[in-house]
């Protein structure tokens, strides 16, 4: 009888192999039981495939870009509000998987993990997002067919106003679109590489690290000689400072630099204002901005302060840094959903702001001033009037063979528009050509 | 769906989650303080005045350290002798050593009286009556609390799903409700005048059976009226077996009988029987449908029981034992049940290892199973199959793994709370109501109450484990042990296939899964529970002057 009691702890073993069972399913509940209960033949959110227990998508002034009618799910009626607002909206398929439809399923059919998919009225949440479908209609259009994006955001809100990427497609279409990486979003989730207005990263280590920054000088000669090899610039531009070489973009002036600065200054720069971290939009990931010079030699970390050699931008990241520079160093996150509001119109979640200082109030001041210079002095303030824009243009090489990518980067210093925006346009030449011009005609409907 | 039960459930599925939990606790804290009898029953007393306590109704005498009466002086063999209380006497058998009686060698197995003498090796020790210490004044709890939230939830559950289906209201569905209610009060005051009766089993099984119900009533309201009866019939079963456990000596001459019908009925079953879901394991006789496995279960358990009982290692009736559970688990194979052969294998398991069989034949035991499962995966393919896609379910969503797939997508739609009796899609797949009830317990009633549910089923393999601690003999520890194992690794097999932990094998979730037989079998199974918690009473009415 005794040693039966002694042996009856093979009793414990099987209860406690049986909890632990239990408790790894509730663990795997917890973490992924969102993708299982959106999971597309789950008939409390699909019939036959149709996503039919989601709600409307809105945008910031009510106009439906998506929505569940009589067990259908349709799009707004125009097809270029569709097309310039899919890669937000999303897509049913799952295809574009930074769209709401995607990113936001379960909030869309109201799940949570109290309730599951239950809720009194039987129908899924809205969504508001804070674009704005003409600006985007309007941005979708200036990038007409070339790709690229345009993101614009309100500084001092954090919302988004224009979140447009080209190619694109018609989600209400049934043909399969053609054309390629017509389900990524490049704002989010492209990566590209930065040209000059990396040089806005360079000027800004400059300011915080060098003592005299607004007085040094560097020589130009169509070009600098770095560790024996040419770097060279477009212009000849002689002894130039600070001001100048940003208005005039001069290469040698910021290669330089660089190397005055050195790798772990310019480094530790470039990560505060977002390089090599991934960001989030509304807790979506983004692309990651790259920024490692550890290894190079001088003549290829003298280009990567101009924003060559390995340096590669997401655009998104570049956005939250002007505004970081547009409201006083602090950059406050940009985010796409403005509101979820139940069936019933109870609000499920509301957007809340958060922010990030990048840098000093001066120092975000000095490159606000330098960046007005570059729009008066050198891309024409006359494109943007009365919209007291600061910018910066990058033409960034890609390749001997292949015209340069255009980007346009800068905010609007006037309270009236308090707009933050990136426009990058593949393969469209110099930046003070196609990006600008996309930039100043969107901009514009701003106003 | 409409009037007033949007508003009712959405208040009720809070009250049923909260209640759950209660109920959870209270029990909880009924066990914890529940005390069971720890006195000897009995002392042998050296010549020194040493006195040497005894627990059990069975008791090995001898200088191994594994023995309950510990002499460790030399000439006591290791398991010199077996004293044992039977038929109302204690009764010494004469085991690897020499024992004497009152100065009278014993050779044969002879009854012992207080005062009597036992001498063992040239040691003389006195039998003596030991007072009972009193436990019955020490305020224990009666389960009042946990009876009270039980019948509160049941309340909810039964509201919930009438205002469901108020609009064609199958009036069984109160009903069963309302009489399961009544039953179990009424169960419950008997209890409280029985003495050793504790409501530890009960209140587990009462709201299993209760999720059960909702089952039924919501998936296949057309079989409850058959439920019901099968209900009412486990319910029966579990009282007559409990008090037939109390005839030891008329079991031990039943054995072999118990033994011949089921293999015989298995072996009918595998040969004559009607396919379900891919298994040959039913047998319908007029117009009932049945599964003969599912009994055998009981069986099982009792027959692995009687062999050790007495701690005699009889040969003859060990080797009946084996070739018994081989014949079953064949002819469970032959069937294509290998979920009953996994559980039936478990419990021999756990029968030999309480048993204290040799580690090499435990291996093996263990081997052969291995040889086994090799064995039929390549046989039949399905079952092959079914091992592939385990623990892949999603990458194989559309055919092998739809029924784990859709169980977890349909559990998760439930959240915490639930979506409502009724208002589930996981009852739609064929087979859901017995395969994969944990999840429509999920969808319908949430996660928090399906926790609670295995809570519970924990919550009676715990009690069975004290139940073997506190076992005065080893009938009971065995058959508690073996029931428990089977009952724990049958809801494994259940929970954990449909989720994908296991591969799927289509066995039932006691008092859960729709189906009568099974119903039947897991009601009969806690009667080895019942009867071991009653058992003390036996001795100490004994005590009380019946003994002869």
């Amino acid at each position: 009888m005794n040693k039966i009691l002694k042996r009856s702890f093979v009793l414990f073993f099987v209860i406690f192999a049986f909890t632990a069972g239990i408790l790894l399913y509730y663990f795997s509940l917890a973490t992924k039981g969102d993708d299982w209960a959106t999971y597309p033949a789950n008939k409390h959110i699909y019939s036959n495939g149709v996503l039919t227990k989601a709600g409307q998508i809105t945008d910031r002034k009510g106009t439906v870009l998506a929505e569940t009618k009589n067990g259908k799910r349709v799009y707004n009626k125009s097809s270029d509000i569709r097309k310039a607002t899919v890669h937000a909206v999303g897509d049913l398929n799952g295809f574009v998987a930074t769209g709401m439809h995607s990113a936001y399923l379960k909030e869309l059919c109201g799940y949570d993990p109290i309730n599951g998919v239950y809720n009194v009225s039987g129908e899924g949440n809205n969504i508001e997002l804070t674009i704005d479908s003409d600006i985007s209609v309007a941005a979708y259009k200036a990038l007409g067919s070339r790709a690229g994006t345009v993101g614009i955001y309100n500084y001092q809100t954090g919302e988004i106003i224009c979140m447009a990427s080209t190619p694109t497609f018609d989600p209400a279409s049934d043909t399969e679109p053609n054309g390629k990486g017509v389900y990524v979003n490049r704002l989010l989730s492209g990566v590209y590489a930065p040209g000059s207005i990396f040089k806005l990263v360079t000027a800004l280590s400059a300011l915080e690290n060098l003592s005299n920054p607004t007085d040094m000088q560097f020589s130009c000669k169509q070009g600098v000689t770095i560790a024996g090899e040419w770097l060279s610039c477009l212009g000849n531009h002689g002894k130039i400072g600070l001001d100048g070489a940003l208005v005039h973009s001069c290469n040698a002036f910021f290669a330089q630099t660089a190397l005055e600065l050195g790798r772990s200054k310019l480094t530790a720069t470039a990560e505060k204002v977002g390089f090599n971290k991934t960001l989030k939009m509304d807790g979506i990931k983004c692309a990651e901005s790259k920024y490692e010079v550890s290894k190079s030699n001088d003549i290829d970390f003298g280009w990567s302060g101009i924003g060559q050699h390995n340096d590669l931008v997401n655009p998104f990241q570049y956005l939250t840094f002007m505004g970081g520079i547009a409201n006083n160093g602090k950059s406050i996150t940009p985010y796409l959903v403005k509101k979820i509001t139940s069936s019933g119109g109870a609000t499920v979640k509301k957007a809340s702001k958060s922010t990030t200082r990048l840098m000093s109030e001066e120092n975000a001041e000095a490159l606000t001033q330098m960046m007005r210079n570059n729009v008066k002095k050198n891309y024409g303030d006359w494109r943007f009037s009365g919209l007291e824009v600061c910018g910066k243009t990058g033409t960034a090489e890609v390749g001997d063979k292949s015209t340069p990518h255009s980007w346009f980067v800068g905010f609007c210093n006037n309270s009236n528009t308090p707009y933050a925006f990136v426009v990058i346009v593949e393969n469209a030449g110099a930046g003070n050509g196609a990006a600008t011009q996309i930039a100043a005609t969107v901009l514009k409907k701003l106003k | 769906m409409s009037g007033i039960y949007p508003y009712f459930f959405m208040i009720a599925r809070w009250i049923i989650a909260l209640c759950s939990v209660g109920i959870a606790i209270a029990w909880t804290n009924y066990f914890i303080k529940t005390r069971f009898p720890s006195s000897p029953l009995a002392a042998l007393v050296t010549a020194d005045g040493i006195t040497l306590d005894i627990f059990n109704a069975e008791n090995i005498i001898g200088r191994s350290s594994s023995a309950d009466i510990i002499i460790p002086i030399n000439g006591v063999h290791k398991r010199h002798a077996i004293l044992s209380f039977r038929k109302n006497h204690w009764i010494l058998y004469p085991l690897e050593g020499r024992v004497a009686i009152n100065l009278q060698n014993a050779t044969r197995p002879a009854p012992l009286d207080y005062g009597d003498t036992v001498t063992i090796a040239g040691q003389t020790l006195t039998f003596k009556y030991k007072e009972i210490e009193d436990i019955s004044s020490r305020r224990a709890p009666k389960g009042f609390l946990p009876m009270f939230l039980l019948t509160i939830f049941q309340i909810f559950v039964c509201l919930s799903i009438s205002l469901r289906f108020i609009e064609n209201l199958n009036i069984l569905i109160p009903l069963s409700f309302l009489g399961l209610i009544i039953i179990e009060w009424g169960y419950f005051i008997i209890s409280l005048f029985v003495k050793n009766a504790k409501m530890l089993i009960e209140i587990p099984l009462f709201y299993l059976s209760t999720l059960g119900f909702a089952v039924c009533a919501c998936s296949l309201p057309e079989q409850l009226l058959k439920q019901l009866i099968c209900y009412g019939v486990g319910f029966f079963a579990f009282l007559l077996l409990t008090f037939i456990l109390k005839y030891r000596d008329f079991l031990i001459r039943v054995q072999r009988i118990i033994m011949l019908l089921s293999v015989g009925l298995l072996y009918f079953t595998a040969f004559f029987g009607t396919k379900i879901n891919s298994a040959r394991n039913w047998l319908q006789i007029g117009g009932f449908s049945f599964q003969p496995s599912e009994l055998c279960k009981v069986a099982f358990v009792l027959s692995g029981a009687i062999t050790l009982y007495m701690l005699h290692k009889n040969k003859v009736r060990r080797l009946e034992f084996l070739i018994y559970s081989a014949l079953c688990m064949g002819a469970l194979a032959i069937m294509l049940d290998f979920g009953a052969v996994a559980i039936f294998f478990i419990g021999l398991m756990v029968i030999l290892t309480l048993r204290g069989e040799h580690p090499l034949i435990l291996g093996g035991i263990f081997g052969s199973a291995i040889i086994g499962i090799l064995g039929v995966i390549w046989l039949y393919p399905y079952v092959a199959r079914r091992f592939s896609v385990w623990l892949y379910a999603w990458e194989h969503a559309g055919d092998t793994g739809y029924q784990q797939t859709r169980t977890m997508m349909s559990f998760a739609s439930g959240g915490l709370l639930g979506v409502g009796g009724g208002n589930g899609y996981l009852n739609q797949i064929p087979a859901a109501e017995t395969d994969l009830v944990y999840g429509i317990i999920g969808e319908e009633w949430g996660a928090i109450v399906a926790l609670v549910a295995a809570f519970f089923i924990i919550a009676i393999c715990l009690y069975g484990c004290r139940l073997v601690r506190h076992s005065t003999c080893v009938f009971d520890a065995v058959t508690v042990g073996g029931a428990m194992a089977m009952l724990i690794f049958q809801s494994a097999l259940n929970i954990f296939g449909s989720v994908d932990m296991l591969p799927l094998t289509g066995v039932t979730l006691i008092f859960i899964s729709v189906g009568g037989t099974s119903l039947i079998s897991a009601w009969m199974m806690l009667a080895f529970f019942k009867a071991a918690e009653l058992h003390p009473q036996k001795v100490e009415q004994w005590r009380d002057g019946e003994y002869e």
